[in-house]
């Protein structure tokens, strides 16, 4: 079952046990100095023209994305096996590739160079922000087993590998000399971290050259002629794959990242654009007239605007970023897993629990730790988990804990503890407390909970703690100044929530003397060393603690967090029914490659559509568990769409 | 028919005569004499009277008032005798509906013709419907305070009186929209100036008036309002409302059902209007921060609605799909309409560069003297800063390099000073970087202050709003010279397009203490602080940010009723919520207990001693009295709530009006 995706690389680290992990993180390390070297080499290495500086650094972005970008097509050309018409692509390859040497100026030349260099950084600093998480680009990941996938696929490979080295050989003559040889060096060393096959690093570091090319070209925005027809390249590449109309689209498709780019001039139109023309007066002459009344060439048009679409959400598609993390089991274990930068906590959870055998609860929760400061924080669902963990930095002790916390939703199971300020626990009925949380949630504003009383607030650099009386409203904490009454015009603001989170201390007691410990810390999610930015509470009692952390989040993220709480009670729900059936059963499910084909914007989905490199024997045996359970699996999919 | 007599002139049928007055109730009105006998029905004598008045008009609308037992003869069936009228009753033949003003939650005085025989529950659905606002269970009315003899000498300016009264609705259908507005106020400019002062938040006020308006001093105070709403079950004429009285037209139930700016401009509108008044006048309570934010959604606001952009302008963002950017481009583009300057535009992202002083400290901030700045070279490209100990050494490496996605950007101006400062915070791993930019005139602090907005949002400066950001700011800087700055940049031509926020006094955003609080000039950057946070927000959504600002205040929709609890010798506060009573100490203000409408069993009144007795879950029961209001109040205000609470989406605009009189009212029985 562990077929999914991206596990494949992952095997390689976790079957290599905890030692080899030590020594793939130490060799990041080594990898990620060099890169720094190579960044500082470049940055003192002052050009001659100062304008030419600012320009780089605005292209690196361009070059991640087209680097993303082509890989994640190729990827794709693989995958769909037989439709490709890889020759037509290996084509626009050779073409793109001669005309770039033949631009061969010095000036072009070692911009390509720099370019490359540039275009690594990124990526690398990704890495470097994760301590634990090894930030691998992604992308390089998904090429893992394309072996299986066709029989031309080698010759690509061959003349890829050609044109990026004739793409070499132009950048070795160019100024910039000494840092060539550094670039070399890193696609080796990212190879063999990646602890993949020969012929893996062979394609990974190919198609990041291939992208290169593209990357330079499109980057240089003095030379329009370039700029077009890498563009070309790539819209052929995910063309050709999705449909055979691989001619008719080039030209609309390409048409339209122009214009995205807005890096073309008028008189630059080609014969296709003129064809475009007329496509687009169609479209315009068409608009609104039913589809039986259209014409041949209306029809025409029409599909060609609705392929643009599609090509233009590949494009999105393709600028999607993924890290590879590491998260720590309540077992003391780790995993390996890969995230897309828009996956949502709840999703890694999901695809945690679904992973682990863990079973399912409402309880789940990604934790994360920061030992430096002693202090967690449950991640709430809705967030974007690659987010947060950017806060992190380069050398970071931090840890992302998946385990079962029950105070994450302890607050909708007994709201009657958390809503009512009162200050003792009580039971309630099933049916009131729906009612106080619909009453809380649900109305047109939220009700932040009145919770007020003595805290402990630590002085500033100091190790002691002062009592005062704090309240929560919804716009902030708030306390009561000296020798002044309870009346909200008196009241000084404390803090207000919009750029804080709010964490649980972790033995303050030894480390601050705080007079208990239970604690909880405010601070801004990018601060990760003591600051005086940093406040922190002391509650008389662990219930005190959980009602001021539940308020401050109720605060914080309002209607939104009982959203959460409702989509998790879904699916644990919904994945309860399903280990009843038999657990395997999802399993097949996830790894068939046939169902989730309709959900590519599903990025839950999007990492299990790369089991399609899988051989396809393997597919077929399970075929028939597969086809047992698709009807069902589709019905709890769409349960889930729906339920978006 | 009655009134047979023999020759001699007496009746020899068991008739009498009914004297009736035509009009409203006023002794002088011109009286008739009707043969009846207790046989007659009443839609038989209103003929009778038609006939007798031999005046053409439309009586359709008229009915009998019958004075004693304050009571509308409705029953055109029943008989004289079933209703027991004697020869000595008086009765009065009028409209049944009458002009009255209302005096609007946004304090504007609207006089319209309301039904006086109705229930007021009923008058309210038909004042509602013509003022087209959905949900009239929410709103009503109540009398207005009395006048105070002494104000009335004091030359009050004339006001504005808007009518209604010659709008008639056609009953049944619900009103049709036309040009933008409900067809019956389309009829005529008046009307339609009518339905844009209910539409469109009016302007602040001006801040001597509120300084002279009667503000609650205490909890007691708050409870004087309470003691004047009208009741729900019996109709104006019963209550002793007469044609042309002033009445508050105001939301009574603080709870909202299914606010869509869509449908409900008017509705939002006057919540709004209620909400600012509400913390304006001090009748709600809230802190320095908060009233800061209102004051800013307040300008806001009102800077939209003064600029005509009613609308709902495209969203900026994530309005326009992808493919429609693409093609849209695609399609200007072949047509070459597009100057190619634009285009230029559109590729480059635009940069600042300029000489700016900088003032820095990463540890703990000090007090500030302008010492402390430095020249610096400043080059701000996408979202990052970066500078330079000068321009020569720009391709070098800079200072410092910051980007600013997600930090806090807190204006620190002073335009009669001439101080044009911005201050970021910007989070970093070991904490927060404050630096401070100084900028030399408005200009450029506009647009760097844009810049730096945009940038912590994490967008750059090519963004389409930034422009119009740069505008809102100078805008806003134009407001601090006019109203706070003391007369300061007198010289000085007004800058950006609106001319309302010129003039504009800060005071008139927030309520009186903050008046004596602050001078104006501290108090303008503070809302210009609070400001940025919600300037990208269009006219509806700012309304309902500032709506929903008030919902969530600690006191937020708490009806004050002084009451005296079984047992307890002293008076006490009793607040009505929409989920719950709260008991309060009336001198300290606390809460002492609070019970919640979900555990409540049932409620009790016994009209004969004034007392309210509630059962609870586990047995609890509590009783009291009322004091400063009628326990008919506090009977309507419970039982409203539990109506409003039955309320479901899917039963729509359905109003089961004997379910709330059978929760409101009950006391007819006695």
């Amino acid at each position: 079952m562990e077929q999914l995706s991206d596990e494949e690389i992952d095997h390689g680290a976790e079957e290599d046990s905890d030692k080899e992990d030590q020594d793939l993180d130490k060799m990041f390390g080594a990898w990620l100095g060099e890169l720094d070297k190579l960044t500082q080499s470049l940055d003192s290495d002052k050009p001659t023209e100062p304008i030419k500086r600012s320009p780089l650094r605005q292209e690196t972005n361009m070059a991640n994305f087209s680097y993303r970008f082509s890989i994640y097509n190729l990827n794709e050309a693989l995958n769909q096996g037989e439709t490709v018409d890889l020759d037509a692509l290996m084509a626009d390859l050779c073409s793109i590739e001669q005309e770039l040497s033949s631009i061969g100026a010095g000036n072009t030349k070692r911009q390509i160079t720099e370019t490359k260099a540039t275009q690594k950084l990124p990526a690398s600093r990704h890495t470097s922000k994760h301590g634990t998480l090894k930030g691998l680009s992604s992308s390089s990941n998904r090429i893992t087993k394309p072996s299986h996938a066709n029989y031309s696929l080698d010759d690509i490979t061959a003349q890829l590998e050609q044109a990026s080295l004739s793409m070499d050989e132009a950048a070795q003559q160019s100024v910039l000399e000494d840092t060539k040889p550094l670039v070399t060096n890193q696609h080796r060393r990212t190879a063999s971290a990646g602890t993949v096959s020969d012929a893996e690093v062979r394609s990974i570091s190919n198609s990041s050259r291939s992208s290169i090319t593209s990357a330079t070209s499109s980057m240089d925005s003095l030379d329009i002629d370039k700029v077009a027809r890498p563009q070309e390249l790539d819209l052929t590449h995910q063309g050709q794959p999705i449909t055979e109309h691989a001619i008719s689209l080039r030209c609309p498709s390409k048409q339209a990242k122009r214009h995205i780019d807005f890096t073309e001039e008028q008189a630059e139109l080609t014969p296709h654009s003129y064809l475009d023309r007329e496509t687009s007066l169609l479209l315009r002459n068409i608009a609104g007239k039913p589809s039986h009344l259209l014409t041949k060439e209306e029809q025409a048009a029409k599909l060609k605007a609705e392929k643009i679409r599609v090509a233009l959400e590949k494009i999105k598609e393709a600028q999607v970023k993924k890290l590879v993390i590491r998260v720590h089991m309540s077992d003391d274990s780790s995993k390996t897993m890969m995230v897309d930068e828009r996956q949502t906590v709840r999703q890694v959870l999901d695809n945690l629990m679904d992973k682990s055998h863990c079973g399912y609860s409402l309880d789940w929760s990604l934790v994360e730790t920061i030992s430096e400061l002693q202090m967690e924080r449950i991640f709430e669902d809705h967030e974007n988990l690659v987010e947060n963990l950017l806060n992190w930095t380069r050398d970071s002790q931090n840890k992302l804990i998946f385990m079962e916390r029950i105070e994450k939703y302890a607050l909708f199971k007994n709201p009657q503890n958390y809503l009512l300020g009162k200050k003792e626990t009580a039971e309630m009925a099933d049916r009131n407390k729906e009612v106080l949380l619909e009453e809380c949630f649900c109305g047109s504003s939220v009700t932040v909970p009145e919770i007020e009383g003595v805290l402990w607030l630590k002085d500033d650099g100091k190790k002691s703690w002062k009592k005062r009386y704090f309240l929560l409203r919804a716009s902030g904490i708030y306390y009561v100044p000296k020798g002044k009454a309870k009346v909200s015009r008196d009241l000084v603001c404390f803090l207000q929530l919009d750029h804080v989170n709010v964490y649980y201390g972790q033995d303050y007691r030894n480390k601050y003397k705080a007079p208990t410990d239970y604690c909880l810390v405010l601070k801004h999610p990018q601060i990760q060393k003591k600051s005086q930015y940093i406040k922190y509470l002391c509650c008389d009692d662990m219930r005190t603690l959980h009602q001021w952390v539940n308020g401050i989040r109720i605060a914080k993220y309002g209607k939104q967090l009982y959203m959460n709480y409702q989509e998790a009670v879904k699916r644990t729900e919904s994945a309860y029914d399903w280990t009843s059936l038999s657990s395997s059963s999802i399993k097949s499910g996830s790894s068939s490659s046939s169902i989730p084909e309709s959900q590519s914007n599903h990025s839950n989905q999007s990492d299990s559509g790369v089991s399609d490199t899988q051989p396809a024997g393997h597919v077929r045996s399970q075929s028939m568990v597969s086809s047992i359970f698709s009807e069902a699996w589709k019905r709890g999919t769409q349960l889930e769409e729906s339920s978006k | 028919m009655a009134g047979m007599k023999t020759a001699t002139g007496d009746y020899i049928d068991s008739s009498w005569e009914l004297r009736v007055f035509i009009g409203e109730e006023d002794p002088e009105a011109e009286s008739l004499t009707l043969r009846v006998t207790g046989e007659s029905h009443i839609g038989g004598v209103l003929l009778k009277i038609v006939e007798e008045i031999k005046r053409k008009q439309d009586w359709s609308d008229h009915a009998i008032w019958w004075e004693q037992k304050r009571q509308w003869l409705l029953q055109t069936h029943w008989t004289l005798d079933k209703y027991g009228i004697l020869a000595d009753a008086r009765l009065f033949f009028g409209p049944q509906h009458r002009p009255v003003i209302l005096r609007l939650p946004n304090r504007r005085a609207l006089r319209l013709r309301a039904s006086f025989s109705q229930p007021l529950f009923q008058a309210m659905v038909a004042i509602c419907r013509l003022l087209s606002i959905r949900h009239p269970e929410e709103m009503s009315l109540l009398r207005a305070p009395e006048k105070e003899k002494k104000k009335k000498k004091e030359k009050e300016p004339e006001e504005e009186v808007y009518d209604l009264t010659k709008v008639v609705l056609v009953g049944g259908v619900a009103p049709a929209s036309f040009r933008g507005m409900p067809a019956h106020f389309s009829d005529s400019a008046q009307t339609e100036a009518c339905y844009h002062m209910l539409s469109r938040p009016q302007p602040p006020p001006d801040p001597l008036l509120l300084q002279r308006l009667p503000r609650p001093g205490s909890l007691l105070d708050k409870t004087q309002l309470h003691s004047r709403w009208l009741d729900s079950s019996r109709c104006l004429m019963q209550q002793g409302v007469k044609a042309g009285d002033t009445l508050w037209l105001r939301f009574k139930y603080y709870s909202f059902f299914d606010l869509d700016p869509k449908t409900d401009p008017v509705r939002l509108t006057q919540l709004y209007e209620q909400a600012r008044w509400d913390l304006l006048l001090e009748e709600i309570d809230c802190t320095e921060e908060e009233m800061m934010v209102f004051a800013a959604l307040q300008y806001h606001i009102n800077k939209l609605s003064q600029s005509g952009e009613v609308d709902e302008p495209a969203g900026t963002d994530a309005g326009l799909d992808d493919l429609d950017a693409a093609l849209s481009n695609l399609e200007v583009k072949l047509e070459g309409s597009a100057p190619t300057d634009m285009l230029d535009s559109l590729t480059t992202i635009p940069e600042l560069k300029d000489h700016l002083r900088i003032f820095r400290h990463t540890l703990r901030p000090r007090k500030l003297t302008l010492k402390g700045y430095r020249q610096h070279w400043v080059v701000f490209k996408e979202t990052t800063l970066s500078y330079y100990k000068s321009q020569d050494e720009a391709p070098g490496d800079p200072i410092q390099q910051l980007n600013l996605k997600g930090c806090e950007v807190v204006p620190d101006v002073n335009v009669s000073g001439q101080k044009f400062c911005i201050k970021l915070l910007v989070p970093s791993p070991e904490g927060m970087s404050e630096i401070y930019l100084r900028c030399q005139d408005e200009q450029q602090y506009a647009r760097w202050m844009a810049g730096c907005r945009l940038a912590s949002k994490g967008r750059t400066m090519a963004d389409s709003s930034y422009s119009s950001e740069v505008q809102a700011i100078l805008a806003f800087l134009s407001l601090q010279r006019t109203g706070g700055g003391g007369g300061g940049g007198s010289g000085n031509h007004p800058q950006g397009p609106d001319a309302s926020a010129e003039g504009l006094n800060p005071y008139g955003l927030v309520a009186p203490r903050f008046q004596r609080k602050f001078k104006a000039k501290q108090l303008t950057p503070r809302i210009l602080e609070a400001h940025q946070n919600v300037a990208q927000l269009s006219l509806s959504e700012a309304q309902l940010r500032f709506i929903q600002a008030w919902q969530s205040l600690p006191d937020f929709g708490i009806s004050y009723v002084v009451v005296r609890f079984k047992g307890s010798r002293k008076d006490e506060i009793l607040g009505i919520a929409n989920n719950r009573l709260i008991r309060i100490d009336l001198s300290v203000g606390d809460v002492v207990k609070t019970w919640r409408f979900s555990n409540m069993r049932q409620w009790n009144v016994n009209w004969d001693i004034r007392q309210v007795a509630i059962e609870f879950d586990e047995h609890i029961n509590v009783a009291f009295s009322c004091v400063s209001a009628s326990c008919r109040i506090v009977h309507e205000y419970i039982g409203g709530y539990i109506f409003l609470s039955t309320r479901e989406r899917a039963r729509g605009e359905e109003l089961d009006e004997d379910l709330f009189l059978q929760l409101t009212g009950g006391h007819e029985a006695f």
